[in-house]
C-alpha cells in the first residue's frame, strides 16, 4: 500500500489552470487574448506548451506569475497553485511566491538582464529577496549556483556585467537566477530559441538534468516540435489563445487528434521524405479583434462542419487525450466547458 | 577607464581647437577693419596703421591665429575697448556669480525634476502625471523675464521673504543665499521642467524593459525594482540631457541676471554688445566655449561611471 501511495502523491497536480481568460481593452471593448485555457501540471513532469507565435503561450505564462497587470488588461478564470488561487492575488503577496516557489526563464537572454548591474548581484538578489541570509552567505550560494549551471570561473565572472557574457552564458545566468530558491515550478519561455543550435542542445540537456536534480515541474513553452519531443512528458497545444489539445507526448506524435495539431505535425520538414515542398497550413491566424466566437480554427480547418462556425467546441476526452473539436462529439465523454 | 578618459579628453581638445578657429575667423570676417572700428570714423590713417601693426593685423592670418592662441593660453585675452581693462579680469570678476547661479539652478532642477519625473512615470495617466506634464509645459513656456517679475512681485514685494535687489558683492553668507534664492528658482524652473519630462519618458521606457520583468519574476520588492533596476538605467539619458542643457542654462542666465539685477556673464555680454566691445565679446565666446566643452567632458565621464558598457566600446 505505502509505495503505491507515494507514487500517487508524486503525481499530484501542482498547478491547475482552468478557463484562463486574459483580456485587453482596445478602445472601449474588451478582447480575449486567451480563453478556454485549461491544463494541469503534475509534480515532477515537464509540460510543453506548443503553438505558433502569438498564440498566447507567453502571456499565459506571464499570467501564471501574475505579471499581466498593465492598465487595460484583466485576468479571469482560475490558476490554482498548491491549493492557492493566484488569479486576483494582490501583487504584494504574489511577490513572495514569484522567484521562490514559481520561477521563470525568459526567451531573450540579451535583454533579460539589467545592463548596469553586476551579474553576481543579479543572481544573489533572487536569494536575498526571499531569504534572510548574510551578504557573504548569499555570495557563496550565488557562486554555487553559477557553478551548477556551468558558468566557468564563477569567482571572476561574479563581478562582470551582462555585456561581457555571450548569449549562452547569459541564458545560464537567467537559469541560475530562476533556480536560486529551488522553486517547485519552473516556467521556461522558449529558453533556447535565441541561442545557436549547438548551445541550444547543451542548454536543453542541462535544463533536463537540473530538473531531475531539483525535482521541479516545468512548463516549457516552445514552437518547435523537435524541442517538444526532446523535453516534454505531456503536451498542451495552443491555437489562437485556446488550448485545443492536451495529451501525453507519445500520443500527440502518434495520434494527434485536433486538426490543428495534425497540420502542425504535417508541417515539420522531414529528412526522409522526398517531398520538395514544405507543408503549410492554409490561411492565417485571425487577429485578436476578430477571433470568432465559435471554433477559432474553423476557417483553416480541412474537416470544417457547419456546427464549427456556430458554437465553440467543449473539451472531449478521447482515450487519454483532451481535445476541443466537434469531430469527437460522437465519441462522447465531454469533460467540461 | 583611463583609455576612455584619454579618448574623451583628446576629442575635447579637437573641439576646442575648431571652435577657437571659428571665433578667430569670425572676428576677421566682420565687415570693416577692426582698427578702424576701434578707433572710430574720425581716426587718421596713420593712427589706424599703427594700431593695425600693434594688433598684428599686418601679419599673415596663420601667424595671427597662432598669436591669438598663445595669447589665450597665457591669459592675454585682449583689452576691453570700453573699460580699457584686460578682458580676462573683467570676466573673472563676474564669472563666480554666474557659476553660482547656474550650479544652484542645476541642483534645483535635479532635486525637483527627477522625483517628479519618477512619480509621474509610476502613476502614468493619473492625476500626478497630468499635473507634472502640465507643470513642466508651463515651466518650459514661461519666458524668464515674465516668471522673474512674477517671482519678484509675489515673494519679494507682497510677501517680502526675499530681497528684491541682489545684495552687492560681499555681504554675509546668509544674505548671499537669500538673494540667490529667487534667481535660482527662476532659472531652475526651466531646468526642472526639462529634467522632469526626460526622467518621466526615460523611466517609462525602462519600466517596459525585459530586465524589469525579470526582476519582478525574481520576486524583488517593488521599491527595489524601481531603485536598483529602473532608476539606475533611466538616469543615464537624463544625465546626458542635463549636460547638454547646462550650456542653454548659462545662455539663459542673461535674462535672469538682468531681471534680478545680478552681476554676471549675461549682463557682461549684453553690455558689451551695446557698446560694440569686440575684444570683450570675443573673450566671452572663448569662455562660453570652454565652459560647454568642460561640461560635455564632465558629462561623458559621469556617463562612463554610470554605464559599464561605455568603457569598452
Amino acid at each position: 500500500m505505502m509505495p503505491e501511495n507515494a507514487v500517487q502523491s508524486a503525481k499530484d497536480t501542482i498547478l491547475k489552470v482552468e478557463d484562463l481568460r486574459i483580456e485587453f481593452r482596445i478602445g472601449r471593448k474588451w478582447y480575449a487574448a486567451t480563453r478556454n485555457v485549461d491544463f494541469e501540471l503534475k509534480a515532477d513532469e515537464t509540460l510543453a506548451l506548443v503553438g505558433e507565435s502569438g498564440c498566447g503561450k507567453s502571456i499565459t505564462c506571464r499570467a501564471i506569475l501574475g505579471l499581466v497587470d498593465e492598465p487595460g488588461s484583466r485576468t479571469r478564470g482560475s490558476i490554482n497553485f498548491k491549493g492557492q488561487e493566484l488569479v486576483g492575488l494582490p501583487d504584494r503577496k504574489f511577490q513572495h511566491i514569484r522567484g521562490k516557489d514559481l520561477a521563470m526563464i525568459f526567451q531573450e537572454p540579451m535583454t533579460a538582464l539589467n545592463p548596469v548591474m553586476r551579474v553576481g548581484e543579479q543572481i544573489s538578489e533572487a536569494i536575498t529577496s526571499h531569504m534572510q541570509v548574510s551578504g557573504a552567505e548569499a555570495r557563496r550560494r550565488t557562486l554555487e549556483l553559477m557553478e551548477s549551471v556551468r558558468i566557468p570561473a564563477p569567482e571572476q565572472r561574479y563581478r562582470d556585467y551582462p555585456h561581457q557574457f555571450s548569449g549562452g552564458m547569459r541564458q545560464r545566468v537567467v537559469i541560475a537566477m530562476a533556480l536560486a530558491c529551488q522553486p517547485s515550478v519552473l516556467l521556461a519561455d522558449e529558453p533556447t530559441t535565441a541561442l545557436d543550435v549547438t548551445i541550444q542542445a547543451q542548454v536543453l540537456s542541462e535544463l533536463r538534468e537540473l530538473r531531475e536534480r531539483n525535482q521541479m515541474s516545468v512548463i516549457f513553452i516552445t514552437h518547435s516540435m523537435g524541442v517538444v519531443a526532446a523535453v516534454a512528458d505531456r503536451v498542451a497545444v495552443m491555437y489562437a489563445g485556446e488550448v485545443v489539445e492536451v495529451a501525453e507526448v507519445e500520443t500527440v506524435f502518434k495520434e494527434p487528434r485536433h486538426p490543428y495539431t495534425q497540420a502542425l505535425l504535417a508541417s515539420i520538414p522531414s529528412v526522409e521524405s522526398d517531398k520538395e515542398d514544405l507543408q503549410v497550413i492554409p490561411g492565417q491566424v485571425p487577429s485578436i479583434v476578430d477571433f470568432p466566437e465559435a471554433c477559432r480554427f474553423a476557417e483553416r480547418c480541412p474537416h470544417v462542419m457547419p456546427r464549427c462556425r456556430q458554437e465553440a467546441p467543449p473539451r472531449f476526452q478521447v482515450g487519454s487525450t483532451e481535445v476541443r473539436c466537434w469531430l469527437y462529439e460522437s465519441e462522447n465523454g465531454e469533460t467540461g466547458q | 577607464m583611463l583609455r576612455y578618459v584619454t579618448i574623451k579628453l583628446s576629442y575635447a581638445m579637437v573641439t576646442l581647437f575648431a571652435v577657437m578657429l571659428l571665433v578667430f575667423m569670425l572676428a576677421r570676417v566682420i565687415p570693416g577693419d577692426p582698427a578702424q572700428l576701434m578707433l572710430g570714423d574720425q581716426a587718421s590713417q596713420s593712427a589706424i596703421d599703427s594700431l593695425r601693426e600693434r594688433l598684428g593685423l599686418d601679419q599673415p592670418l596663420y601667424l595671427q591665429f597662432l598669436d591669438f592662441l598663445t595669447g589665450l593660453a597665457q591669459g592675454d585675452w585682449g583689452t576691453s575697448l570700453y573699460t580699457r581693462e584686460p578682458v580676462l579680469n573683467s570676466i573673472l570678476e563676474v564669472l563666480p556669480y554666474t557659476l553660482e547661479l547656474t550650479a544652484a539652478s542645476l541642483l534645483f532642477g535635479a532635486v525637483v525634476g527627477i522625483p517628479f519625473g519618477i512619480w509621474a512615470a509610476l502613476h502614468r495617466n493619473r492625476f500626478i502625471d497630468y499635473a507634472t506634464r502640465i507643470g513642466s509645459l508651463l515651466g518650459l513656456s514661461f519666458p524668464a523675464f515674465v516668471s522673474g517679475i512674477m517671482l519678484l512681485l509675489v515673494f519679494g514685494i507682497w510677501l517680502g521673504w526675499f530681497p528684491v535687489l541682489s545684495t552687492a558683492r560681499g555681504g554675509s553668507f546668509e544674505d548671499r543665499l537669500l538673494s540667490l534664492a529667487l534667481p535660482t528658482v527662476n532659472l531652475g524652473i526651466l531646468m526642472a521642467a526639462y529634467i522632469a519630462r526626460m526622467t518621466r519618458s526615460s523611466m517609462l521606457a525602462v519600466l517596459g524593459e525585459d530586465y524589469v520583468q525579470t526582476a519582478r519574476a525574481k520576486g524583488v520588492a517593488r521599491h527595489l525594482i524601481i531603485r536598483r533596476h529602473a532608476l539606475r538605467n533611466a538616469i543615464i539619458p537624463v544625465v546626458t540631457v542635463i549636460g547638454l542643457y547646462v550650456g542653454i542654462l548659462i545662455g539663459n542666465s542673461v535674462l535672469t541676471e538682468i531681471v534680478f539685477n545680478r552681476p554676471g556673464i549675461g549682463k557682461l555680454i549684453v553690455g558689451s554688445m551695446n557698446q560694440r566691445d569686440y575684444p570683450m565679446l570675443q573673450g566671452l565666446m572663448v569662455l562660453y566655449t570652454l565652459l560647454v566643452i568642460l561640461v560635455n567632458l564632465a558629462t561623458d565621464l559621469v556617463y562612463g561611471l554610470l554605464d559599464p558598457r561605455v568603457k569598452y566600446q
